[in-house]
């Protein structure tokens, strides 16, 4: 009788410690490892080799994924971007203090294929001593507008207004204006675009 | 006279796949989330951020972006630390930046990307999967907890102590 107890208790011992330490899949196979939580994720894959190439035309963005089993299928899938460019160059020439300049043109365009909100900011003219406010450079998306009606740049970023569409270019205009008696020098400003979507 | 001769920009294209940027992040746990970005010329830019996100995401500060607009996934991770306290607000907002820079010169015109951030803070409650062997088949796997394999040994034991006081009795 003792026998029998002392048999049976190490059988379901063992049993048991085995199933505490093996977990058991549903297709038999077994994993060595005590499943206290249920994460696991088998993935199995046989013979197929993926190439992505990424081609984004004028107005859109395409991403093509070929996949090649026993048959090859290809998907193009087509991705919402805003793509900005900033062009031409701002030449003021040279100019006198207490001159204003005359509009300078500035075209934003978005290559993308979904519409770009846009904001601008800019920082002092300084030619490393002195400086110009900021605030000196105006802008305005109307040609033509007198410099005290057009939009001060800023430190901050300022939206300015409109979104950028795809095959639809925006033209900002700039104007200067140099304050009297400002030092003569070599000035440099940054002008940051910022595009969002 | 002041001399203000601007020196000519590039013209470059900067771009970004559109949409903002969920990250789903239980309280003392993380999570990532990507903002995809391009450029046709391979450029260096430097990435930050603002707004209330800003404390609790870390990212690269510079990516270099291949040519030919390739694109590239930019990986943000969020943290929010288990002292968290759930009434400061579960949808944390904020913004990240790119900032491609311009050719130096008298007029430096920079091109910036700018992309909502938000992270899901959820309850640990709801994030952690339930224990549940029944639950755990349908998912493929079962598992037997401690308090299970006790139960199963000492029903065991009692079956074979049953047994035998029957055939002691016969």
């Amino acid at each position: 009788m003792k026998e029998r107890i002392f048999t049976t208790f190490i059988f379901t011992l063992v049993f048991s410690m085995v199933f505490m330490t093996v977990g058991i899949s549903q297709d038999g196979s077994t994993t060595t490892t005590f499943m206290e939580t249920t994460t696991t994720t088998t993935t199995t894959t046989t013979e197929s080799t993926t190439t992505t190439s990424i081609e984004i035309p004028t107005t859109s963005t395409t991403i093509e994924t070929t996949t090649t089993t026993s048959t090859t299928e290809t998907t193009t899938t087509t991705l919402p971007t805003c793509d900005i460019t900033a062009s031409p160059e701002l030449i003021f020439g040279k100019m006198t203090p207490g001159d204003t300049s005359d509009d300078q043109s500035l075209t934003i365009t978005n290559i993308g294929n979904v519409p770009s909100n846009l904001s601008i900011s800019g920082t002092d003219w300084s030619d490393g001593l002195n400086i110009i406010p900021v605030t000196q450079t105006h802008w305005d998306l109307v040609l033509g507008k007198a410099y005290t009606e057009m939009n001060e740049l800023s430190l901050p970023s300022t939206s300015v207004g409109a979104d950028v569409y795809p095959e639809s270019p925006l033209a900002l205009y700039f104007k200067l204006r140099i304050p009297a008696g400002q030092t003569i020098g070599d000035y440099t400003q940054t002008i940051t675009f910022t595009g969002g979507c | 006279m002041v001399c203000l001769t601007l020196i000519s920009p590039s013209v470059f294209a900067f771009g970004q796949v559109a949409g903002s940027v969920f990250i789903n992040v239980p309280v003392g746990g993380s999570g990532t989330g990507s903002w995809k970005i391009f450029n046709e010329e391979p450029i260096t830019v430097s990435i930050s951020a603002e707004g209330d996100a800003m404390k609790f995401i870390s990212f690269p500060e510079q990516v270099t972006l291949e040519p030919n607009n390739k694109i590239y996934s930019v990986e943000i991770t969020a943290k929010i630390p288990a002292d968290y306290n759930l009434t400061q607000g579960t949808n944390i907002t904020g913004t990240l930046y790119a900032l491609s820079e311009g050719s130096p010169g008298q007029v430096k015109i920079n091109l910036q990307l700018k992309k909502n951030i938000y992270i899901l803070v959820k309850s640990p409650e709801a994030s952690a999967p339930a224990v549940n062997p029944l639950t755990s088949l349908i998912t493929g796997f079962f598992s037997l907890g401690p308090a299970y394999v006790l139960s199963f040994f000492g029903l065991i034991i009692l079956v074979e102590i049953i047994l035998f006081i029957k055939k002691e009795r016969r």
